[in-house]
């Protein structure tokens, strides 16, 4: 029989590892996240009666770097995956958003490097390109949650599961958030210069 | 299922995951967590796979048709029906028969070359 301390401790670390499987994509989440959190509960009662709560510690650290490896390894299999799908058109227009900026950075730079290279010192600016991307990846987790998530709840997935619905759905993403966002990480610190330069 | 079934040669040299889950599973089916404690057994403790790495190498090994996953359980009144068992496949068995092949093979050129300093292999 378990005491209720015990009982506490492995619900707390069953939550958080629940919580700590969000960084793996949601393809991978959805086929595994259930037997890993059933293998992560197993292993933390065993260690916990074996060891104690450092055994649980040591545990802990070593989920943490086996997490944060695995996840960077599954997604990177699932781009891989994902490419290997794409058609010629998709490929190009992927490789054109990714090579775009990089582009027409090298581009300015080229022109005029004085105003580039003052760009690239400002600390605003990238603090905005690194805001915009910490959005773009909150957009690409919400849509991608709520798409995988729509052809296993009933409201949603009759809401999804209309193709004009589900176009919108996409094109209000594209719309509202991928194009401001892509906007200001073109243009974000260029602009912060140029304010600058403005008001000085 | 398998999505093709390549050559064993073209498989080998296993990563060490693959290779100690080929080797869990030479003697019958497990769920994942007796993969992982078999693993450990078979190291002594000195090989401990997380939760990702195991389900990770087991998505892999599924899709090239190392292993299957399994309906039957081996005590169904004893056992928790959400877990999945994995079991070798014939294609499997033969990856892992090849790559111990290639290991031994290894392990006997060492051996001539005295590189265990006198020591037994264990």
């Amino acid at each position: 029989m378990r005491s209720p301390q015990t009982c506490r401790v492995l619900l707390l670390a069953e939550g958080a590892y629940r919580a700590m499987l969000l960084v793996y994509p949601a393809d991978h989440r959805c086929e595994y996240g259930p037997l890993m959190v059933q293998m992560f509960r197993d292993r933390c009662r065993d260690v916990r009666r074996q060891k104690g709560n450092r055994g649980l510690v040591r545990l802990w650290w070593r989920v943490l770097k086996d997490t944060l490896v695995t996840a960077v390894v599954e997604h990177l299999d699932e781009l891989k995956e994902r490419s290997r799908r794409m058609t010629k058109r998709q490929q190009t227009l992927v490789a054109v958003c990714a090579l775009g900026p990089l582009v027409l950075w090298v581009g300015l730079f080229v022109i005029n490097p004085a105003f580039t290279s003052r760009v690239l010192v400002n600390p605003l600016g990238w603090l905005i390109v690194m805001a915009v991307f910490l959005l773009l990846s909150l957009g690409y987790i919400l849509q991608r949650g709520v798409l995988t998530h729509s052809s296993e709840t009933s409201s949603m997935h009759l809401l999804m599961h209309r193709p004009a619905l589900r176009a919108a759905f996409l094109l209000g993403t594209v719309v509202l958030l991928v194009l401001p966002a892509a906007a200001l990480i073109i243009f974000g610190p260029a602009i912060v210069t140029l304010l600058t330069m403005t008001g000085q | 299922m398998a999505d093709t079934a390549p050559q064993v040669d073209k498989i080998l040299p296993l990563t060490p995951a693959v290779f100690h889950i080929l080797l869990a599973l030479a003697d019958g089916e497990r769920h994942g967590y007796g993969i992982m404690l078999e693993v450990e057994a078979m190291t002594k403790g000195r090989v401990e796979m997380g939760p990702g790495t195991l389900y990770g190498t087991i998505k892999r090994m599924l899709k090239v048709g190392l292993i299957e996953e399994s309906d039957e359980r081996p005590d169904p009144e004893l056992d928790d029906e959400r877990r999945r068992y994995y079991r070798l496949t014939g294609f499997g068995q033969q990856v892992l028969a090849a790559e111990v092949r290639r290991l031994s093979v290894l392990v006997d050129v060492a051996q001539s070359k005295r590189v265990f300093g006198g020591v037994e292999a264990t």
